[in-house]
């Protein structure tokens, strides 16, 4: 199989914007943006292409308290992804592009993502016709 | 057998599916399977339909979307869960938005399951909510005539 | 001054088949503005990585999409085979590309209908869905499944087609063509077609390299981004690979990329399948992701590149698995693409980016 090249290279918040305005600089394609949950907060990786060849995932490590530059200024492209790492992580990001502030998936559990473990839902969901979801306990640490 | 389970018009609607249901529910209607030879037409407009095909799982935002479809519809009138996401929730039962089948939301008369469920699945469900269509028509009538009486 | 008024659009609608909301500000007939509104199909399906172990979850990938399923089931393994180190037999390379390849051909065809249908024309879209339904027969003779195959897993493909079921796929496939052929022209050469996807929801080449949009949609207007062209996989197999482009930018280029797209699927099947080599088709895995590992991996999908990534932690549990698919890359062109074009259009515009949502929300 003809090797796929890819590579990981962390940066620290303080550079994430201007890797932003140098990726656009120069022409790259935008492909995503994810987050993931580590012991002591967040790492978001923000994955470019120059020349379609390499994809280009640039790492960068933050805390729930952190402020994040958004990309989707330069990158009209990634407001959905902006705001969904927000909805489901609750990592604070600024300047979205087109920003629905929370409601962009609408969710009765906040930062599903967040939690180790599976959330149960934290109030009872209204349904006619008998059926009615029950009120669990969360299990494990409070979010 | 009575009028109302005659070309039955059916609504179709996508709650949270993956769509593997859906293109089966549409495939019913090509050329393949063709329940339009039954006199079985899509409608878009609840209030025309007389059976609604649900797909996929309920979750909050589309809790309320499912119930309103239902209600608008005039009875008599029967749910088919077509799919096991419908049924119960399927593979994605345990993940956090999803509250279950499709009778968290609204009665359901006949489920179909499957994964995605076969378009011979879909018509025998629809054929079995026909019937159910017919009693539900029986008793609207007897209630009318008792009222009639009294 | 015209008065501005919001029409809401979806998510119940007879054209879409999917649940999708928009608010349209129009202005009289034209639509100003197009404000999105996803959610309807979330799950939350990449946070089950903690409950199904790596050889599991290929079964959750399988089912984000119906019409994407193999892909995501190839673009999964692919992802962890990459993580892991795994090495892949030939022949299953061979036989990913022609289900992969398959699964595009009904693809195209499932939407070429489904767009028939937007515009008016409901006998090409019975036609198209007739066609469609020889591809869906020879998933269920090789796979058991119409729609969901759970033919791929991490190491290889979890069937072997033999060659004489190979060279019968062949002869169907050139009776799809022919009854492809005879229909083909109404979407080409049409009048009443042609005249309403001329120059709806147009994007030019700048555009569409600003938004970053992917697939068939970005190819309609010159920007090539076919994840085919690294030839990884079975795709490095091929004598050569050229993408379909087509720099008119408006509805009626992307019809003709797609439609076109369903002849080279078809002549890529024929090609390996003439000479795919005998071997094993599974090398099962052993043991699991080592800790602090991560990959990630590009696939091309019928709708756009799709983006994978996944992280191990030691055990048998992923630690995060995400799934990048085209269509929310593709979002923030739709709504430029409805900017400005009439009511009427906007089911055509809609569907002419293919979206998948129940891909874009997982």
């Amino acid at each position: 199989m003809a090797a796929y090249q890819d590579t990981f290279t962390s940066i620290p918040l303080s550079e994430l914007a201007t890797l932003a305005q140098s990726k656009k600089d120069e022409g790259a394609r935008f492909i995503n943006i994810h987050a993931a949950t580590v012991a002591d907060g967040f790492v978001l990786t923000y994955t470019f292409t120059s020349n379609e060849t390499v994809t280009d995932n640039c790492q960068v490590h933050v805390t729930a308290d952190d402020v994040v530059p958004a990309i989707s200024p330069l990158f009209l492209a990634a407001f959905v992804f902006e705001n969904e790492v927000h909805d489901l992580f609750g990592i604070n990001i600024e300047g979205i592009a087109v920003d629905f502030k929370g409601d962009f998936y609408q969710i009765s559990i906040e930062t599903p993502m967040a939690v180790p473990t599976k959330p149960e839902h934290a109030t009872a969901v209204n349904t006619k016709y008998g059926a009615t979801v029950p009120v669990k306990q969360r299990k494990g640490e409070e979010q | 057998m009575s009028h109302s389970s005659k070309s039955p018009w059916l609504i179709h609607y996508d709650a949270s599916s993956c769509n593997g249901c859906d293109i089966e529910v549409l495939a019913c209607l090509t050329p393949m399977y063709d329940v339009e030879r039954f006199g079985i037409i899509n409608t878009g407009n609840p209030k025309h339909a007389d059976i609604f095909l649900v797909t996929g799982s309920v979750n909050d935002q589309n809790i309320k979307v499912v119930q309103q479809i239902y209600e608008q519809m005039r009875e008599p009138k029967v749910v088919i869960a077509c799919g096991v996401c419908a049924c119960s929730g399927g593979i994605f039962k345990e993940c956090y938005n999803t509250l279950g089948g499709v009778d968290m939301a609204i009665p359901v008369d006949v489920y179909a399951p499957g994964c995605a469920v076969r378009p011979e699945a879909i018509i025998d469900a629809v054929v079995k909510g026909l019937g159910i269509l017919e009693q539900k028509r029986a008793a609207l009538d007897a209630a009318k005539s008792k009222k009639k009486e009294a | 001054m015209a008065k501005q008024t919001i029409i809401p659009f979806g998510p119940q609608h007879p054209v879409l088949p999917e649940p999708v909301h928009l608010d349209l500000v129009v202005e009289d007939e034209t639509v100003v503005q197009a404000i999105p509104r996803i959610g309807f199909v979330h799950r939350g399906l990449e946070k089950l990585v903690e409950k199904k172990d790596y050889t599991q979850f290929v079964f959750v990938t399988e089912r984000i999409c119906g019409i994407c399923s193999f892909g995501h089931s190839l673009g999964y393994s692919q992802t962890i085979e990459h993580l892991m180190g795994i090495e892949v037999p030939p022949r299953a390379e061979y036989l990913r590309v022609i289900l992969h390849e398959l699964s595009r051909v009904h693809s195209h065809l499932l939407w070429l209908g489904l767009g028939a249908d937007a515009f008016g024309f409901e006998n090409l879209f019975m036609q198209c869905w007739r066609i469609r339904e020889r591809v869906l027969d020879i998933f269920e003779k090789t796979t058991g499944g119409r729609v969901v195959l759970s033919a791929c897993n991490v190491g290889g493909t979890l069937y072997d087609i033999d060659d004489e079921t190979l060279k019968g796929i062949c002869a169907t496939l050139d009776v799809v063509r022919r009854e492809y052929d005879a229909i083909l022209g109404a979407f080409l050469n049409d009048y009443s077609v042609r005249s309403r996807l001329e120059g709806v929801g147009y994007l030019s080449q700048q555009q569409a390299r600003d938004l970053s949009i992917v697939g068939p949609f970005a190819r309609a207007s010159n920007v090539n981004n076919d994840v085919r062209c690294l030839r990884q996989g079975g795709y490095a197999y091929l004598e050569s690979f050229e993408p379909i482009m087509s720099d008119g930018g408006d509805c009626l280029a992307r019809v003709i990329v797609r439609a076109k797209e369903v002849y080279q699927s078809i002549d890529i099947i024929k090609e390996l399948a003439a000479k795919i080599p005998a071997g094993p088709v599974m090398n099962a895995p052993k043991g699991k992701p080592a800790a602090g590992t991560q990959a990630s991996m590009r696939l091309e999908q019928p709708r756009g590149e799709c983006y994978y990534y996944a992280k191990g932690n030691g055990s048998m549990f992923l630690e995060r698995m995400r799934i990048r698919t085209p269509t929310s890359q593709n979002l923030g062109g739709l709504v430029v693409a409805l900017a400005g074009c009439d009511l009427a259009d906007v089911p055509n515009i809609v569907l002419t980016i293919d979206p998948c949502i129940s891909c874009t929300e997982r």
